[in-house]
């Protein structure tokens, strides 16, 4: 079914992004208009040179008439100008067009990707989606340079050509048609193969990128494992690949293309030779030597513009390729951007009866039923893969319950604008993420209204003071990739410090604290106590001692809510949970 | 500058000399066949024009033309073939080399480097590297041997002096070339730089989607995007309008000298000099020597850009490695004492030293505790056995600090200096549990598998096996494809791992339950584009990885921080088991998890401010006791609202 789909974008894919042109009228318009000048320029040059030829130079007179010799110059010089100017700016007309098209495509891209579902971020490489971004809309930019100029220039140029064969000699036009069949053959079998090429071709670049994030990502374990020898051959693997079929393409070239359609010119010309020499020789036809010139000149145009054409073919697979790239990401369905908007929330949450399962029957969540109300904290236990993260992946809508229901203030999430409900919401998560940018702008976002001072102010609420205190540059030090040069834990209070700021209704500690020592812990334990007053408070967490002032906790297991109640009742329940307490106190005492 | 390009392709031209030698022989006999039609057909015309065409005459011009067009084609194919081959087999070379230069770096490299920038690097720079070497070479000789040769044929079978009148105006063209190409060049790398921003600002948003949505900052986000994207299209364009005046620049002067040709042709021709035919065949030559022209636009735009991209690839290639073993590395066999003394250690590009002044010895066999705040240095301290970092000695350490002492006995290990020794044997003996797990794109149990020691651990590459993948890139077409694709079949060799090592290790960093909810087991994909795995089940799989090799030297960094309590008992208890009489190194947050270390060091501000054992910690009643105290009565107090029945646990 998935190949089928992937048929049919094949096959639309150029007609949809044809409609693109739609972003570019004017500019693809006037470059249209400039490329037929630039043709009818180009091909009235060689038909004054064909009169001069045919008569007003003769041999040993020279020029016959000056007036008219004169004026004939003068039109062939004006027609060189004119081509000139209708060429520089046909192609600039163009490439306005591409460039435009290309940004447009771009945004379009990326203003999507922001509203796929996290889902889909799961199975694709980070690599693969910049290289739809950038790559692939590079190509379609080609596509809207060369296609739709030169093809469409190749096009009309050879329709000129023929045309004017056909107006001064019927039987020049039919020599020249003799090459069709054979152009035509060439033209699917060039089409053919260097479509799979290029595709494969292209398939394999994007490989090489993802592959090389990896690299670069895990680079510290490749090294430490002594494996660069294994990644280095895996990593050679793909390339040979992508040299294989680029060779491919190289032969094609060489056996089609220019090649074959100079050789063509070249059979022509000596068609046209016998065809002119016969009926010189014989007397029964004779022929101009001006339109002998200029059957030759037109010639050699043509299949100049035959081969470019193919050329450009290749162009156009490959932006077909591209656009099949892309529009597989954009007909990936978005999460809709409606929804009633969320000015404020009050900060009640509640779980209904929810299932959910990240891959069919396998049930992460079931019937899962809780409620939060606003200003309350409630903390969620339990083993590793009980579903704990699960239940803040759904409260973000990272992903849509299989059934039931996820209310906030009682309004059914997916009734609502999820990205103004976000707004209300800060999560802090495991493996903090950082954008590049200041450890300021990391913490306030960017948002208007917060400024360096509620950064640094953030930072010191969550316990960060220290770390602060050995920045040489406070708040506003250099964050680069990935702020790869703080620890886990600094990168966790910047973090923390971050859903600070953002001042939320409904904030969630996703194991908050898991890089951060005791003493640091203890610091943001007061942070949250006093952050969590007056707002709702969702809490997971390994360390039991971080979940005490929580006035409801969940015990997960095997995504059901086995246990619940305040700290106190389970204890005294002697369930799975004071058991999990009691493995821990026993631990730390051991 | 073609100077600077010859040198910088020097690598290139050494392996594929033979290629580019049959592409020059072929090329200057397919253009000297190129050459000859205008002559036939001026010749011809002559002929008609003047009524002596006889019939043999022609038939003989119509045969010989045939043949010179199956050896044009033949010929043709050839040059063609090898010489755009060349940029298929630059593009490869170059993009290995890359990686191979990548796989060698260590953390100040990647400072420098942005991913994005290396992606853009390997596909972009090297496609425009790659066209300096097919394409380019191809414009190179069209716009030199090609054009030299159609004005000898020009001057020979015509007249000379209509022939150097109507070349004069094309050194113009050059000069203007030359003109916008320079600019070309700065716009390009411009260009190129945008495109760079784009790709790294794209991954960022990828790689850090969930704080976007989590945070509703999808705008801002694409405000931001949008900036680099118009920024992207306006160095296209502004690259776009310079690329357009080539062609309209080239055709002005062929303009011109056609109308040079026209005008003093005609004269010529008043004075019996040339013949109507021979004019004709000087226009069509004129005509010809317009792609050489164009070529020569060409031909500079390609080289200007190659130019900026080999700077840019160079940088890469060029790349001073930070970490190097000495000329006569020492091979480890076994860790068995590591000492520290006066050891300071800089994070690359800080000026503040983030472990200062440390000094303490591990024997073979111990385990030592590595405790303190956030940024206290203990993954630092962690990281130092294995040198991915530059210590003192290292070069940029030294740039960093003229004044430090000679480092010789800093760091040691088996009484040696530490940068004596061949990085990779001591890597052998050590694993290695990072504090943020990765995973590659690989099955679980591949994953785990990469902890395995293996002998194809060779490297970097040696000459020999460059050599040899030089000469197999020499081969034909036919040859290399065959043996590519049978390299693809073969997959790698699978390291000689027991199914009982393996299912041992998942064992101990209790997988094994986790194991079985994987929809596809141990051959469940994972990475980026594998099936998403909870923190913990990274944690533990990371740990497996290391055991698999049973190394003298476990490094565990804080690397149960995602777990549950009972999972953690269960691998701390195994790995205690498993551990016995070798030697491992902890960090952990939870004090419970080093309190039977052989030795803990707590670490404050990079300096050592406490160590002993876990009694001896606890009487100094310091940071360590009162953190210990703290987390125990956080963990009772947990416990103690039970009502009693566990009070005395």
């Amino acid at each position: 079914m998935r190949t089928d789909k992937q048929n049919n974008t094949g096959r639309y894919g150029l007609w949809r992004l044809a409609r693109y042109a739609r972003y570019a009228v004017p500019s693809l318009s006037i470059g249209f208009i400039l490329t037929i000048l630039t043709v009818v320029f180009d091909l009235l040059g060689p038909y004054i040179v064909s009169l001069l030829l045919d008569g007003e130079i003769i041999a040993g007179i020279g020029v016959r008439d000056v007036g008219t010799f004169t004026t004939m110059i003068l039109f062939y010089a004006a027609t060189v100008l004119l081509s000139l100017v209708t060429r520089y700016g046909g192609s600039i007309a163009n490439q306005f067009a591409a460039n435009h098209v290309a940004m447009v495509m771009q945004g379009e891209i990326f203003a999507h990707v922001q509203r796929l579902p996290v889902a889909y971020f799961d199975t694709l490489a980070a690599g693969q989606v910049v290289s739809r971004v950038t790559n692939d809309t590079k190509a379609v930019r080609v596509f809207f340079t060369t296609v739709l100029s030169q093809l469409l220039m190749a096009f009309v140029f050879a329709i000129g050509i023929l045309f004017g064969l056909f107006s001064i000699d019927w039987r020049l036009f039919a020599i020249a048609s003799l090459s069709f069949p054979i152009l035509f053959f060439l033209f699917r079998d060039f089409q053919k193969k260097s479509l799979s090429f290029s595709r494969e071709y292209r398939k394999g670049i994007s490989m090489l990128n993802a592959s090389m994030n990896e690299n670069i990502h895990g680079i510290e374990v490749i090294q430490s494992f002594n494996r660069e020898r294994d990644i280095y051959d895996n990593y050679s693997r793909i390339n040979d690949t992508v040299f294989r079929n680029g060779l491919g393409m190289t032969r094609l070239h060489a056996y089609s293309g220019w090649n074959v359609t100079e050789a063509m010119n070249y059979l022509m010309l000596a068609l046209a030779l016998l065809y002119f020499g016969i009926g010189n020789i014989r007397g029964t036809n004779l022929v101009p030597v001006g339109h002998l010139y200029l059957f030759i000149d037109y010639m050699i145009r043509f299949f100049a513009q035959m081969n470019r054409a193919m050329q450009h073919i290749g162009n156009l697979e490959r932006a077909r390729g591209a656009a099949d790239h892309i529009f597989e990401l954009l007909d990936r369905q978005a999460l809709p951007d409606d929804g009633e908007k969320v000015e404020s929330i009050l900060g009640d949450v509640a779980f209904e009866q929810v299932t959910f399962a990240y891959k069919e029957d396998e049930h992460v969540l079931r019937d899962v039923s809780f409620e939060v109300p606003r200003g309350t904290t409630a903390a969620f236990v339990g083993e590793t893969g009980a579903g704990k993260s699960t239940i803040m992946n759904l409260l973000f809508s990272f992903y849509e319950p299989e059934s039931g229901r996820v209310l906030i203030d009682g309004h059914d999430l997916t009734t609502l604008n999820k990205r103004s409900a976000r707004s209300h919401m800060a999560i802090v998560t495991q493996d903090p993420f950082l954008f590049t940018g200041t450890i300021e702008s990391n913490i306030t976002l960017n948002r208007p209204g917060l400024t360096a001072t509620h950064a640094a102010n953030a930072l010191i609420e969550v316990g960060g003071d220290s770390f602060l205190a050995r920045l040489s540059e406070g708040v506003k030090t250099e964050v680069k990739e990935r702020g790869n040069e703080f620890s886990a834990g600094e990168r966790q209070l910047i973090s923390f410090a971050r859903a600070l700021a953002q001042n939320p209704t409904v904030l969630i500690l996703d194991e908050a604290t898991s890089h951060i020592d005791t003493e640091t812990e203890g610091i943001i334990q007061k942070g949250i106590e006093r952050l969590s007053r007056g707002r709702t408070t969702l809490i997971i967490a390994h360390r039991l001692s971080t979940i005490r002032h929580a006035s409801r906790i969940y015990v997960l297991d095997h995504g059901k809510i086995v246990e619940e109640g305040s700290h106190e009742e389970l204890m005294n329940k002697g369930g799975i949970f004071a058991n999990m307490v009691e493995m821990q106190t026993r631990q730390s005492r051991r | 500058m073609l100077f600077k390009l010859k040198r910088q392709f020097q690598w290139f031209l050494d392996h594929y000399r033979r290629e580019y030698f049959i592409a020059i022989i072929t090329v200057a006999v397919n253009y000297a066949i190129a050459i000859a039609p205008p002559w036939f057909a001026g010749y011809i015309a002559d002929r008609i024009f003047n009524l002596d065409l006889t019939m043999e005459s022609l038939i003989y011009f119509v045969i010989m033309l045939l043949v010179l067009t199956g050896i044009y084609y033949a010929t043709g194919y050839l040059w063609s073939y090898y010489l755009i081959k060349a940029y298929d087999v630059t593009e490869l070379m170059a993009r290995q080399r890359t990686m191979l230069k990548i796989l060698n770096q260590n953390a100040p490299f990647f400072q420098a480097q942005t991913t994005g920038s290396l992606m853009g690097k390997s596909t972009n720079d090297i496609n425009a590297m790659a066209e300096m070497a097919g394409f380019g070479m191809m414009t190179l000789f069209d716009s030199t041997l090609y054009q030299f040769a159609i004005i000898a044929v020009m001057a020979i079978g015509g007249s000379w002096q209509l022939t150097l009148l109507t070349v004069l105006p094309y050194p113009l063209l050059i000069f203007f070339s030359k003109k916008i190409g320079d600019r070309l060049y700065t716009e390009y790398d411009f260009a190129q730089q945008a495109f760079d921003d784009i790709n790294d600002r794209v991954l960022e948003n990828i790689q850090g989607i969930r704080v976007v949505r989590a945070f509703a900052m999808e705008d801002q986000e694409q405000e931001g995007f949008s900036k680099l994207s118009s920024n992207l299209n306006r160095q296209n364009m502004k690259v776009a309008k310079l690329d357009a005046l080539f062609m309209p620049v080239s055709r002005l002067i062929q303009g011109i000298s056609f109308l040079v040709a026209l005008v003093v042709g005609a004269r010529l021709i008043s004075t019996h000099a040339i013949t109507v035919g021979q004019l004709m065949s000087h226009v069509f030559y004129l005509g010809m020597l317009a792609w050489p022209m164009i070529a020569m636009g060409d031909f500079i735009n390609i080289s200007q850009q190659a130019t900026a991209s080999v700077d840019r690839v160079s940088e890469i290639w060029n790349w001073k490695e930070e970490i190097t073993d000495p000329p006569e590395a020492i091979l480890c066999p076994s860790i068995q004492k590591i000492e520290f003394q006066n050891f300071s250690f800089f994070w690359p590009g800080h000026n503040e030293p983030v472990l200062k002044d440390l000094s303490f010895s591990i024997s073979s066999g111990m385990t030592v505790g590595v405790v303190g705040r956030v940024g206290a240095g203990k993954t630092a301290l962690l990281k130092q056995l294995l040198r991915t970092y530059p210590q003192e000695g290292d070069r940029p350490m030294l740039e960093q600090d003229k004044t430090l002492p000679p480092p010789a006995e800093r760091l040691t290990v088996n009484g040696l200096p530490i940068r004596l020794f061949d990085r990779r044997s001591l890597r052998r003996q050590i694993g290695y549990v990072p504090q943020e797990s990765i995973l590659f794109s690989l099955s679980v149990r591949n994953n785990i598998l990469m902890g395995a020691r293996t002998k194809e651990e060779n490297w970097p590459i040696r000459d020999k096996d460059a050599a040899r993948e030089i000469a197999f890139w020499k081969n034909p077409y036919r040859t290399i494809v065959e043996e590519v694709e049978a390299r693809e079949k073969t997959p790698p060799p699978p390291p000689s791992v027991s199914d009982d090592l393996l299912t041992h290790v998942i064992q101990i960093a209790d997988f094994e339950k986790d194991v079985e909810q994987l929809p596809q087991g141990l051959d469940t994909m994972t990475g980026e584009q594998g099936i998403a795995l909870s923190g913990g089940q990274k944690q533990r799989i990371s740990i497996a990885r290391a055991l698999l090799s049973d190394p003298e030297v476990l490094i565990l960094d804080d690397c149960l921080s995602a777990v549950d309590a009972i999972t953690e008992k269960n691998v701390l208890q195994a790995l205690t088991r498993e551990r016995r009489g070798k030697t491992t190194l902890v960090s952990s947050h939870r004090l419970s998890a080093i309190r039977d270390a052989d030795l803990i060091l707590v670490l404050e501000d990079g300096r050592i401010a406490a160590r002993g054992t876990h009694e001896e910690l606890m009487a100094q009643k310091g940071w360590y006791f009162e953190q210990y105290e703290l987390q125990q009565l956080e963990e009772k107090r947990a416990g103690q609202k039970e009502g009693g029945s566990y009070a005395n646990g």
